[in-house]
């Protein structure tokens, strides 16, 4: 529910996560956005759930062939690799999907996460395999801890070792600015969110209607741009109609427009005055006069 | 009517169809991977990258219009990584670790490999003094876990019982060598990981790890038992301490990293001194595997006290030989 009424308010996605840069061999820094933990823990579990899923599977199919053949000679060789199997599945997956997928599992795939490489280099194999073995000492050491040693019976010792583990583990993915858990500390690595963004159609007009001349575009600046950007681009319905109605009239006031505007051309004046102001700011920043918002004037004085 | 001219307008139309058939490209190489693209298209690829990039500097310096940067961002990020991250094949990196970087990663450890060898040996030679002095350190030192009977009131029948075991069925025994080998990497996985903590727990876990085998060493010297415990100890006990001394040096390289991270960050010395830390860590996970199938299978099969030493040495000769001399030539 939140996230459609997010969506409509904010066709384009509005940013709530941390954003990053990373800068490619070209010199371009490339916008990079970093994902909740939350998002990132869902992925970890989906895996987690994967890879074990995996491994009852392999041990359940080795002990039916081992059933089957208990008589002849395969049966000496089908639990111990059997095992050997479940073992892998449960350890090498997250090595197998991260070389395969260039930094993707099926968990983070489903939730749109990449691995990458912190300095905008190539993800290298050796990166891979440290921030996953990592894994293991950080996150499920702990928990075997708990349940090889002591079996159900833990002992407060075990759990507060135990805890305070998680704890610091955790932790370090919070505290961290770039959102880094022990593994990308040393395997070098970042995840970051990759959503496909799609090209949304260009809202500046060919030709417009209304005709605005300089002295109306000198009150705003780009914030008030993108901010109109955003309101054209949500949906029509009842809500941004009143909304629309109510930006024509501030702009109306605003800019010194002394001509009425009929209800049924409060799109068109708000697209034509959205070209006009676009043109003109683009033209100001082209000569390097950045407009930031409307403001610009007092902080050229200051 | 009046006509208005925008530079971002016209520059968005010139370049649109190249931004549209890097997106494609982009799908087929994610979906289905590289192999799908032509020849012609592995040719556009790095062209049509380098016109995004390009698209992109120019739409953050002249465009206003936040869509069309937002989407130039995500594509460029999404051509890079197609680009820059790709699918790593699982053999070829198998083999280019083995045969190269695993050998040299840990040739240049070998300050922190001499360290814990140090801790390890010092571990051992106290274990020894200990018990030899005293047996009543013996369960100080041992948990009574990995005792499993065996201490001070053991007489000599019955350590020698448990040295020459009955050979099993083999399938019993690979079930065995499998349990060891992951209870192993769980505690040698420690002994690397702690190494964060300027390498402290590193070193003390290594010197506990070499005490205890001390201790037993000093357990059956007093009932004469001291060559025959060191066959059946020894056999995987060469590459299983080996490990443990792998993944004691890389902690100690992490360690180092933390304690003095030189023009560096804490955070960048880590990640300057990770990928080699990690690499060196599974050639311990894989002596780990070698030295579960010794004790499982071949400890088990070999009886004889002095087979048991051959295959020892030599397996301390092949370690020894495969770090310091595997892919030397190829190094640049």
């Amino acid at each position: 529910m939140t996230t459609a009424v997010q969506s409509a308010r904010y066709p384009m996605g509005r940013v709530t996560r941390r954003e990053r840069h990373l800068m490619t061999p070209e010199g371009v820094p490339l916008r990079i956005e970093l994902p909740d933990p939350g998002e990132r823990f869902i992925a970890f579990l989906a895996d987690v759930f994967i890879s074990f899923a995996a491994a009852v599977l392999i041990l359940l199919a080795g002990w039916l062939a081992a059933g089957m053949a208990a008589h002849t000679g395969p049966f000496a060789l089908t639990i111990p690799a059997t095992l050997l199997m479940a073992f892998l599945a449960r350890n090498a997956y997250f090595i197998f999907f991260e070389l395969r997928w260039a930094g993707a599992t099926p968990g983070k795939r489903m939730i749109g996460l990449r691995v990458v490489d912190r300095h905008g280099g190539p993800l290298r194999a050796g990166a891979v395999i440290a921030r996953n073995l990592t894994r293991q000492a950080e996150f499920f050491f702990p928990i075997e801890l708990l349940l090889i040693t002591k079996g159900w019976l833990w002992s407060p010792l075990d759990v507060a070792l135990s805890g305070l583990w998680l704890t610091a583990m955790c932790a370090l993915v919070l505290r961290t600015p770039d959102r880094l858990r022990a593994g990308d500390l040393i395997g070098g690595t970042v995840v970051i969110v990759l959503p496909k963004r799609v090209l949304l159609e260009d809202l500046a007009r060919e030709t417009t209607q209304f005709e605005f001349l300089p002295q109306h575009l000198e009150a705003y600046g780009i914030h008030e741009l993108h901010v109109l950007e955003e309101v054209l681009r949500q949906p029509d319905n009842a809500e941004t109609g009143r909304l629309r109605r109510d930006i024509v009239q501030r702009i109306q006031r605003r800019i010194g427009w002394d001509r009425p505007v009929p209800d049924e051309d409060n799109e068109t004046f708000l697209r034509d005055f959205y070209t006009a102001q676009r043109a003109f700011l683009e033209r100001r920043k082209n000569i390097g006069e950045e407009r930031r918002d409307k403001f610009y004037r007092e902080s050229e004085r200051s | 009517m009046s006509v208005v001219s925008l530079k971002s307008r016209e520059f968005r139309k010139e370049r649109e169809s190249g931004w549209r058939e890097m997106e494609e490209l982009i799908t087929i190489a994610r979906t289905m991977g590289m192999r799908a693209l032509s020849n012609d298209d592995l040719l556009r690829l790095p062209l049509l990258y380098r016109a995004v990039l390009s698209s992109l500097s120019v739409a953050r310096s002249i465009a206003l219009d936040r869509a069309l940067v937002a989407y130039l961002d995500n594509l460029a990020l999404r051509a890079f990584l197609v680009i820059y991250a790709r699918p790593i094949s699982i053999g070829q990196s198998m083999r280019e670790f083995l045969m190269g970087s695993l050998p040299r990663a840990v040739r240049g450890m070998r300050w922190q490999v001499a360290i814990a060898l140090f801790a390890l040996l010092l571990g051992i030679a106290s274990g020894f003094a200990l018990v030899n002095h005293d047996e009543g350190w013996f369960p100080v030192i041992v948990p009574a876990g990995m005792a499993q009977g065996r201490g001070p009131s053991s007489t000599r029948q019955e350590l020698l019982r448990v040295l020459s075991a009955q050979p099993q069925a083999s399938a019993a025994l690979l079930t065995m060598a499998n349990f060891l080998f992951s209870n192993n990497t769980l505690v040698s996985l420690l002994i690397f990981g702690m190494g964060v903590l300027a390498g402290v727990p590193t070193l003390l876990l290594t010197f506990g790890n070499g005490l205890g085998l001390g201790a037993f060493l000093a357990l059956h010297y007093h009932r004469g038992l001291l060559g025959e415990f060191a066959g059946w100890v020894s056999i995987h006990g060469v590459s299983e301490l080996g490990a443990i001394v792998l993944f004691a040096a890389a902690g100690l390289k992490l360690g180092e990293a933390v304690l003095s991270p030189g023009a560096y960050t804490r955070t960048d010395a880590l990640t300057l001194n990770g990928p080699a830390a990690g690499e060196v860590a599974v050639g311990g996970v894989l002596m780990l595997l070698v030295a579960a199938v010794l004790e499982g299978v071949f400890r088990q099969v070999i009886g004889n006290t002095n087979a048991r030493l051959t295959v020892a040495v030599a397996s301390l000769v092949l370690w020894t030989a495969y770090y310091a001399g595997v892919g030397r030539s190829a190094a640049k």
